[in-house]
């Protein structure tokens, strides 16, 4: 028995699309001096902007845990690419919002961005919630192995600002079965060098609830091409949901959801590892 | 006392079982139900299994609810429904695969003959390609270890790639979504999820 085909490597496991939110009405309150008005029109549709001046977008929202959703939308009409994403937390009235640009390079068109700014969503009796959701360092040591269904990868969140990859056992075992070139010389991943680092964004939420943005900008330096990634994880239920944005180098233009379940991974030896690709 | 499911899956309760978040739509609204009742939701413990389907437990029941194009709600039973299944449906028999429902717990499960036969998944042996810059040998094939035991199972297909699993021991019941691969359940008054190994592409 196989599964079904979905669109991205990683979207296999993710969960059912959530339409729960359907029909409701937010302002939503950001820092960057601008309030936004976001409803859900129905199940696919949903308008956000500033007042007066909201625009209609396909949507997809996905859940991690009590009244905590991921809600994800662009424009796929413009350029340079803007990729919006929501973390609205209706337990503590807060939204995040991860705005993701491509094709805003001019050397290097492929090289993705990613810009946070913080919020609340106003209450029905006008007030604002004063706290924020924030960056944090709880994640730093920290290394998780996700399945996404045909594709492991452990994020080892090295410190507050890089992550580095790493496989487990099981996920390089599954990963080469289904592709023996990768065990010929050469035919892996780059031996040139111990490590992958790249720029690592990592928000607390709440408790054990984490958004953790990771960019591919060493992989756009060398093909070109690079995705943002954004991954909102329960550290309790061990699972996340999120979203890859980037293009590839076949020309598409990819902005899929996904979903994992994870495991927590012993990367010591990657942690230990001299960084060579950024001064520290 | 015999082990159940749930104690295989969470090796004996030691290790985190899956979750997912419940589901809040179904609050609310009102499912039929094949002999013409409704069942309506309120706070129930309801998990969101596919776009159009969800595992709810209500008036001490598991209800497997399915939204129709209309979004009206038909719902099943689920132990009644795969109590009466005498043998496994025919994707199923003979099916072997790898699955979790606990972080770094996998299990090897085999269906047949009206049975589930547990045994540890072994974990593979084989080089990090990070700076070797050789060749990789391939990964070790492993002989199967010794069983943890088996269950009893009743299994029914609902849909395409969807069975319902019973184990009629101790009633605990399982949903199989194999278009994603991945297992729901409520057990022990939580959601518990779970996934099976995607087969690497070929």
């Amino acid at each position: 028995m196989k599964p079904n085909q979905y669109t991205g490597m990683l979207s296999i496991f993710r969960p059912p699309l959530v339409f729960e939110l359907t029909g409701r009405h937010f302002t939503l309150v950001f820092d960057d001096g601008y309030d936004r008005e976001l409803v859900f029109k129905d199940r696919r549709t949903l308008a956000f902007g500033t007042a007066g001046e909201e625009k209609d977008y396909a949507y997809e929202c996905l859940k991690i845990a009590d009244r905590c959703y991921f809600v994800n939308f662009e424009d796929p009409a413009l350029r340079p690419r803007l990729g919006i994403t929501l973390v609205l937390d209706l337990v503590q009235d807060l939204v995040t919002m991860a705005l993701a640009h491509l094709y805003t390079n001019p050397k290097i068109p492929g090289m993705p961005s990613c810009d946070y700014v913080f919020g609340a969503i106003r209450r029905e009796d006008g007030s604002v919630a004063e706290l924020r959701h924030g960056y944090t360092t709880e994640l730093v040591g920290i290394s998780i192995s996700w399945n996404y269904g045909y594709f492991d990868i452990a994020h080892v969140y090295a410190t507050e600002h890089y992550y580095r990859v790493s496989f487990s056992a099981r996920g390089l075992a599954r990963a080469y079965r289904g592709r023996p070139e990768l065990r010929k010389p050469g035919g892996g991943k780059p031996a040139q060098q111990d490590i992958y680092e790249d720029y690592f964004t990592p928000i607390k939420i709440r408790d054990r609830i984490y958004l953790v943005g990771l960019l591919e900008t060493v992989k756009a330096r060398r093909s070109g091409h690079g995705n943002s990634i954004l991954v909102l994880m329960d550290l309790d239920e061990m699972h996340d949901v999120g979203r890859s944005f980037g293009s590839n180098s076949e020309g598409g233009n990819g902005n899929n959801t996904l979903g994992a379940f994870g495991v927590f991974h012993d990367a010591s030896s990657v942690l230990a590892k001299k960084s060579t690709l950024y001064i520290r | 006392m015999e082990k159940t499911f749930f104690d295989y899956v969470s090796n004996d309760g030691k290790d985190l079982v899956f979750g997912l978040p419940f589901t809040e739509e179904l609050r609310g609204r009102a499912a039929r139900l094949p002999e013409g009742t409704e069942v309506c939701f309120g706070d129930e413990l309801a998990v969101k299994c596919d776009d159009d389907l969800f595992l709810a437990e209500a008036a001490g029941r598991l209800l497997l609810v399915e939204e129709l194009a209309d979004e009206s709600l038909i719902a099943l039973d689920a132990g009644k429904a795969a109590s009466g299944a005498s043998s496994l449906p025919e994707e199923l028999e003979g099916w072997t695969a790898d699955f979790s429902f606990a972080s770094g717990y996998v299990l090897t499960a085999e269906f047949k003959a009206g049975t589930l036969t547990l045994r540890p998944s072994p974990e593979p042996v084989i080089a990090n390609p990070f700076g070797s810059g050789g060749a990789l040998e391939a990964p070790k094939a492993q002989a199967p270890l010794a069983p943890l035991g088996t269950l009893s199972l009743q299994a029914v297909k609902t849909g395409d790639k969807r069975f319902l699993l019973r184990f009629p021991e101790t009633g605990e019941i399982i949903f199989l979504n194999a278009r994603r691969f991945l297992l729901y359940s409520i057990l022990r008054g939580r959601i518990a999820a779970g996934f099976v190994e995607v087969p690497a592409k070929e």
